[in-house]
């Protein structure tokens, strides 16, 4: 699996809920996206999703900013601007490691 | 960290959502909704920043550049925390800034982009009153060998020269310039300061070869004067944008300058400055364990601090003949811009501060800022560094409780030489230090 180890989390900011509806079904996806230092010096901004607002507050709430982190990467997303017929980018969705102390205090 | 932030149910306004006014985000709801993260390039100036620091205080280095962003300002009894709801990330107030327009990844970028908005405008000022505009580069033939202490002093003298020696042909027809100095290094050429100089001539009075020899003759007294001078030493390229007029400010202090060409200047012209790396390049090859580039990096550094390079300079009375404000000193742009949505969230003690330093979080905390006091709390509590205090201390800073020294973690054992760094230029001895120290009820 794909990790992207970030040297310091700068930042966490919530984005606003999407609906999605597909093949008769529907839902809402919940996501953050959230800043941080990467190894080399370079900032990079990764997306964290959850199905739910709890599960969001639950894996955001396991970064403490300032501090390092781990976030397995789930999902790479192409990210297209109008009109273009190839990604101009890649978006990381990933997912919050939480060590095996933070689960015993929780 | 379960109140890092508030997710807001949908379809409600926050506060109502949270089920308490402006819940997670502090007392004013305006900050709700605010979804700004800092631009990458500012997440990076800061760490680089960071960097630099550990650098120069393993080389023993005490220049300005070194506390910039971290040292407490004269007479400060504690660190403000504001927030600023109109930009990406908050503030923190009583810390200095070096104002360095060449060496420093955050200082430098600021002032570059204040400084080429000034350029612009004067830029269009100038065009609009039909005067022609050129970007001339001024370069010295140097070695791998040569240091650049040396190659400042010889380019400043050659340029002294140039302009006490030049005749009244030289500067007929000639409204005035805007310079600035370029200092970059090459493994194969060694280092390279020039200057980047936007004039302005009344149209069909600027004389290239004049000007060509009166910069060739200033380098023959300097000793400068190589084969390949007259080739090289001197270029000329019409300026016909304000984008190629940002160049000359840009080009100098911008942090990734190099990766610019404008397309107001030949490409000849922008070309040479991808050769080779400026000192924020090296600074940030530095920080990716490049130990050469770190060695150059400290190098130039050295140099430049305990000289006084000028970023931009306008020739006399240029300003006000084109309506360009009055100008302000680097300090003064470096420091955080002060908004009219500036609010006040609190103080740090400065013992939170050294805590806040050594994780090498200043970044962090002015973007929790941004979200309201309880991130702020959140924050600090989660670096073992307390909370937020609403008033400064009535006396002297409050010392941080006496912790055994076996029970210090890393953390507080690296604050604990910070400590001793920041204190050392009193004069005082360790000794007296810890007796007065000692002396402060806490």
């Amino acid at each position: 699996m794909l990790v992207f180890k970030a040297l310091q989390v700068i930042a966490a900011t919530v984005e606003e809920p999407k609906d999605w509806e597909m093949n008769g079904r529907k839902g809402t996806t919940h996501s953050a996206m959230v800043c941080c230092l990467g190894m080399d010096g370079k900032a990079s901004n990764l997306k964290v999703k959850a199905k739910t607002a709890e599960d969001l507050v639950a894996k955001v709430g396991a970064l403490t900013i300032g501090k390092p982190a781990e976030l397995p990467v789930v999902e790479v997303v192409p990210v297209f601007r109008a009109g273009d017929r190839r990604a101009s980018a890649y978006e990381l969705v990933c997912d919050v490691r939480i060590s095996a102390n933070a689960k015993k205090a929780a | 960290m379960t109140d890092l932030f508030q997710v807001p149910a949908p379809g409600l306004p926050p506060s109502e959502a949270t089920g308490e006014p402006g819940a997670g985000l502090g007392k004013n709801a305006d900050f709700v909704g605010m979804t700004y993260l800092p631009a990458p390039g500012t997440v990076r100036g800061w760490h680089l920043r960071s960097h630099a620091r550990d650098v120069l205080m393993r080389a023993g280095v005490h220049k300005r550049l070194r506390w910039c962003g971290t040292k407490v300002a004269r007479g400060a009894r504690a660190i403000g925390v504001h927030a600023r709801p109109d930009r990406a990330y908050g503030r923190v107030s009583g810390v200095c800034v070096c104002g360095q327009s060449l060496c420093c990844p955050v200082c430098a970028p600021r002032i570059a982009a204040f400084r080429a908005a000034d350029v612009a405008r004067g830029f269009a000022h100038a065009a609009a009153r039909g005067w022609e505009a050129r970007l001339v580069t001024y370069t010295m033939p140097h070695t791998v060998t040569d240091g650049l202490g040396s190659l400042l002093d010889m380019m400043s003298l050659a340029w002294r020269r140039m302009q006490t020696n030049r005749g009244r042909d030289l500067r007929a027809g000639a409204h005035g310039n805007i310079t600035a100095q370029e200092i970059n290094w090459s493994a194969s050429n060694g280092w390279h300061p020039h200057k980047h100089q936007l004039r302005f001539d009344e149209p069909g009075r600027f004389d290239e070869h004049r000007h060509r020899a009166a910069w060739l003759s200033s380098l023959e007294t300097v000793g400068r004067l190589s084969r390949g001078a007259q080739e090289h030493a001197f270029d000329v390229g019409v300026v016909g944008s304000e984008a190629g007029a940002r160049y000359v400010s840009k080009l100098a202090l911008a942090v990734d300058a190099q990766a610019r060409a404008s397309a107001g200047v030949s490409m000849e012209l922008a070309g040479g400055a991808n050769k080779g790396r400026n000192m924020i390049a090296l600074l940030a090859d530095a920080a990716l364990g490049d130990v050469e580039a770190e060695a150059v990096w400290l190098r130039g550094v050295s140099e430049v601090i305990s000289r006084k390079v000028s970023s931009l300079r306008w020739s006399r009375g240029l300003r006000a003949e084109l309506d360009v404000p009055a100008e302000k000193s680097d300090e003064e742009i470096a420091a955080e811009e002060v908004t009219p949505l500036d609010v006040f969230l609190g103080v740090i003690h400065h013992w939170q501060w050294r805590v806040v330093v050594a994780h090498r979080a200043e970044l962090a905390l002015c973007c929790a800022a941004n979200r309201g006091r309880e991130a702020v709390d959140s924050f600090l509590s989660g670096l073992g560094a307390g909370h937020l205090y609403d008033e400064e201390p009535d006396g002297p800073p409050t010392p941080r409780p006496y912790i055994e020294p076996e029970k210090l973690s890393d953390v507080d054992r690296i604050c604990a030489e910070i400590q001793r760094e920041i204190d050392r230029p009193s004069g005082l001895s360790r000794k007296q230090l810890e007796a007065f120290k000692e002396s402060i009820p806490c």
